[in-house]
């Protein structure tokens, strides 16, 4: 597996260095795409699979989209020929800086002080998968901020407001295709949230995959994204902070500490917060594709 | 209910309230910062009284779990964001309404309130995340090409920082295996800890805007609506300087190495700052670069202070900022009611005939006194602090430098505020006065509240002086 | 831990890259997509030291994951943003 490993290493490298210098755009974003899987292949090695769930989902699949979309948008910088100067410093600055991470990446010996703390704390968590116990228990906190950091995003789309995406229909051929597609990505959503409390998945990707779902349905020309209503989904979007804030409130009413869940309960306050946020999760990365208003 | 979990939560709430509900949100957004500054006032009067308060968020302790440490230097910025909050609100609510201003204000506030609170690095970076996409929605807001341009880069910027933030806690991690704030000491002890720590503090230079990496800052700051200018300035880079003075005193003595290079930076920005105040053309743009000299002084501040463990001159840095704060504020806010009724904001023709000077010039002119730092200002019991400690350490070089960027301060500023106040046979006998509006009344609260904060400065500085843990 | 050693070549790598690329190209999207790989890169560095005698530490995987979730949001405003500066300019 050695050679497998390093094979897939070297891979992303050459993915991103294809993607960082292509001359075409599409074929850039393209690079990025394959980088990311691999990616997520390789993470899926480094025993980390929710992480590989997530970056296949999120970090390769609808930034992708989003870069697709934007690809032919964005004018191209006529490329200035750089003086020298800039090219070496360039140079010399990132050498060094990965230099320094090599370097004390490989000289430390120091064993994470976490592994033992989540072990001891695990069984009182209310979900088996350690990633979801520090997600939505141990350290919700980060959790809540990181919904208020899409929720900021969101704010930021509305107040700049691009252009809607024109959807293209791909034509009668995505007929068939969307009709599996639909029932299948809301069952594999379900069943990622569901599984996230004892193996890798969780709201997140499921979140993810409903939002892809839902994007290839646009595309496919079989649901018509303006008429599901903007509104609708801005409203399940900022739900999800909403929710989360009024739960921690609700936690620290009950049990006198901020996000500290009833003892017995958390795995049933735990599904409640992740069933809220997989669908504000999908409605908001919905809306990060297809702008949350229409310019006039 | 802690007033702890209400005043990281309630901004949260009330900005997914004022989203929802646009047409009330200048009603809801206001009585949030009230709420807001009550709490904050709490909380201080709670730390005078018993010390710092911690807060384990779900009972579960640091490391693993999140802590909320309220100390007084906490206290103190809490405060910051809440009485310049406060005003911009005023402002806010009585302007010309702007969809999408409140829920961005509210979720910058929320943020601020987290990351002065949080002791865990990790939490602080997802902290940072929301602060600057806020920021820069604040930016775009003004929907000009200039501040969409501007929004890009900042966000750019922003995010190189918040990325090199990442990669210091990613090798922090790697290094000391956990990331709250008692990994700081610990980070010290070791070369790669340094290295770590070095990668920390050069995303928050990024941030900050600290100068040579101030260059997103000024067309950010210039191109935005006023209120959101006087967000950004006072209270958004403050962010990344509180973390930047909070390193420095969980680090002790281990930190001096970044102290050293923070001092030579922040007397570059401060000479650089003003350098560029004094040939800007326009008057937001010369209040925007007065923030990279001001951010300078507050650098060198934190930069001279040595060790914080033995002496207490940091505390010079944390009046500096609060002062900062509310002049900055008020100068902004005074800056977009002097544009509003001349409809331009040309220093050159701010001598004018048919218009005499109103209550935002005397604001522009009483916060302008604040920021070079005269007495009785807040501006001055900071300046005092430092280069009386200076005396005592003997950096005499450091109070020469001082002194030159406070003069250079006093002309930069009095480019604007002779033009502003002159009387005299230039303006004609018929000049009218511009009228009271409600922007004019926050800017005068704001700069009066620098002025008597200079008179009332034995608060915060009794709120800095209780004991850290 | 010799699969983990070209992990950490790999992500030091990528961090390479993006910062070059980001300090030499005026090009919006391709400022994107360097902030891209250089989140990528730091993650794979830290899951990378995330690995232990037992397993893979389960904090940094949620740090990772945090971090994911938080580039999708800034990296859709970038581009929208991208996408305004873009037009105004046509105007």
């Amino acid at each position: 597996m050695m050679l497998f490993d390093s094979v897939i290493a070297a891979a992303c490298l050459g993915a991103a260095a294809m993607a960082l210098f292509a001359r075409d755009r599409i074929a850039a974003v393209a690079a990025f795409l394959v980088m990311g899987l691999l990616v997520a292949l390789s993470w899926l090695r480094l025993g980390a699979p929710d992480v590989a769930l997530a970056e296949a989902a999120i970090g390769a699949g609808l930034t992708g989209a989003l870069l697709l979309r934007s690809a032919r948008r964005v004018p191209k910088a006529s490329a200035k020929a750089l003086p020298p100067a800039q090219w070496l410093g360039a140079a010399l600055l990132s050498l060094a800086v990965s230099g320094a991470i090599l370097w004390t990446a490989l000289i430390v010996e120091t064993a994470a002080i976490y592994p033992a703390l989540v072990n001891e704390a695990l069984p009182e968590s209310g979900v088996e998968n350690p990633v979801t116990a520090v997600l939505l228990n141990f350290r919700a906190w980060d959790t809540l901020l990181e919904i208020a950091v899409l929720f900021a995003a969101l704010a930021v789309i509305a107040v700049v407001k691009p252009v809607h995406p024109r959807i293209a229909p791909l034509g009668p051929m995505m007929l068939p295709f969307a009709r599996v597609v639909l029932p299948l990505t809301i069952f594999l959503a379900g069943h990622l949230l569901w599984q996230g409390g004892h193996a890798p998945g969780g709201a997140f990707q499921a979140g993810a995959i409903l939002a892809g779902g839902a994007i290839a349905l646009g595309l496919s020309g079989m649901v018509r994204p303006i008429r599901w209503g903007r509104a609708a989904l801005a409203g399940l979007a900022i739900l999800g902070l909403g929710a989360f804030v009024v739960a921690a409130l609700a936690a620290e009413l009950l049990t006198g500490a901020l996000l500290g869940y009833p003892a017995g309960a958390a795995k049933a306050w735990i599904l409640a917060i992740e069933s809220a946020l997989t669908l504000s999760i999908a409605a908001t990365l919905l809306l990060l594709f297809i702008g949350p208003a229409e310019r006039h | 209910m802690s007033d702890i979990s209400l005043i990281v939560l309630l901004p949260l709430l009330a900005a997914v309230l004022t989203a929802a509900l646009p047409r009330q949100a200048a009603a809801i957004g206001t009585l949030a910062t009230g709420l807001n500054a009550f709490l904050a006032a709490n909380l201080g009067r709670q730390i005078l009284h018993s010390g710092t308060v911690t807060e384990a968020i779900g009972d579960w302790t640091a490391p693993l779990g999140i802590t909320f440490d309220a100390n007084g230097l906490a206290s103190v910025m809490l405060a910051m964001a809440a009485i310049v909050g406060l005003a911009v609100s005023l402002q806010a609510a009585a302007g010309p309404a702007r969809a999408g201003f409140w829920p961005l204000w509210m979720a910058t506030l929320g943020a601020l309130n987290g990351l002065f609170l949080s002791s865990d690095l990790f939490n602080i970076y997802v902290a940072f995340e929301i602060l600057g996409l806020a920021a820069v929605g604040l930016t775009a807001l003004a929907g000009t090409r200039a501040s969409l341009r501007a929004a890009f880069d900042y966000l750019t910027a922003g995010l190189v920082g918040s990325l090199l933030v990442l990669l210091g806690i990613a090798l922090s991690y790697s290094v000391t295996g956990r990331v709250d704030m008692e990994a700081v000491a610990m980070l010290t002890q070791s070369d790669t800890g340094r290295i770590a720590l070095a990668l920390i503090a050069a995303g928050l230079v990024v941030k900050a805007a600290l100068f040579p990496l101030h260059f997103w800052m000024p067309g950010a700051h210039s191109s935005a609506a006023p209120a959101a200018s006087a967000l950004l300035s006072a209270l958004v880079v403050k962010g990344a300087l509180y973390l930047v003075l909070r390193l420095s005193l969980e680090g002790g003595a281990g930190t001096e190495f970044l102290r050293n290079t923070l001092a030579v930076l922040g007397a570059g920005g401060m000479l650089w700052g003003a350098w560029n105040a004094l040939r800007a053309e326009r008057l937001k743009l010369l209040v925007a670069h007065s923030t990279v000299a001001q951010i300078g002084l507050i650098a060198l501040a934190i930069g001279v202070a040595g060790n914080p463990l033995e002496t207490g001159l940091w505390q010079a840095a944390a009046l500096l900022m609060l002062s900062h704060a509310l002049a900055k504020a008020a100068m902004f806010l005074a800056v977009g009611r002097i544009a509003e009724a001349l409809g331009h904001d040309r220093i050159s023709g701010l001598n004018r005939e048919e218009l005499r000077p109103g209550p935002a010039e005397f604001a522009f002119a009483i916060a302008a006194i604040s920021l070079v730092g005269l007495p009785p200002t807040a501006g001055f019991i900071g300046k005092w602090f430092l280069i009386e400690g200076l005396i005592d350490k003997g950096g005499i070089h450091w109070i020469a430098l001082i002194l030159l960027g406070t003069a250079l301060s006093a002309a930069y500023l009095s480019r604007v505020v002779s033009r502003c106040l002159r009387g005299g046979p230039h303006v004609s006998a018929t000049a009218r006065r511009p009228p009271w509006r409600t922007g004019d009344v926050a800017a005068l609260g704001l700069a009066t509240g620098a002025l008597l904060l200079g008179l009332a400065a034995a608060l915060p500085i009794s709120l800095l002086e209780t004991p850290f843990a | 831990m010799i699969s983990d050693f070209a992990f950490l070549i790999s992500g030091a790598g990528l961090i390479c890259l993006a910062l070059f690329r980001l300090a030499t190209s005026a090009d919006l999207l391709m400022r994107v997509l360097g902030l891209n790989v250089l989140a990528i890169g730091i993650a794979m560095v830290l899951l990378v030291s995330a690995r232990g005698a037992e397993g893979t530490d389960a904090v940094p995987q949620a740090f990772t994951l945090t971090g994911i979730v938080v580039l999708v949001g800034v990296t859709a405003a970038l581009l929208a943003l991208a996408e305004r500066v873009a037009e105004a300019r046509d105007e």
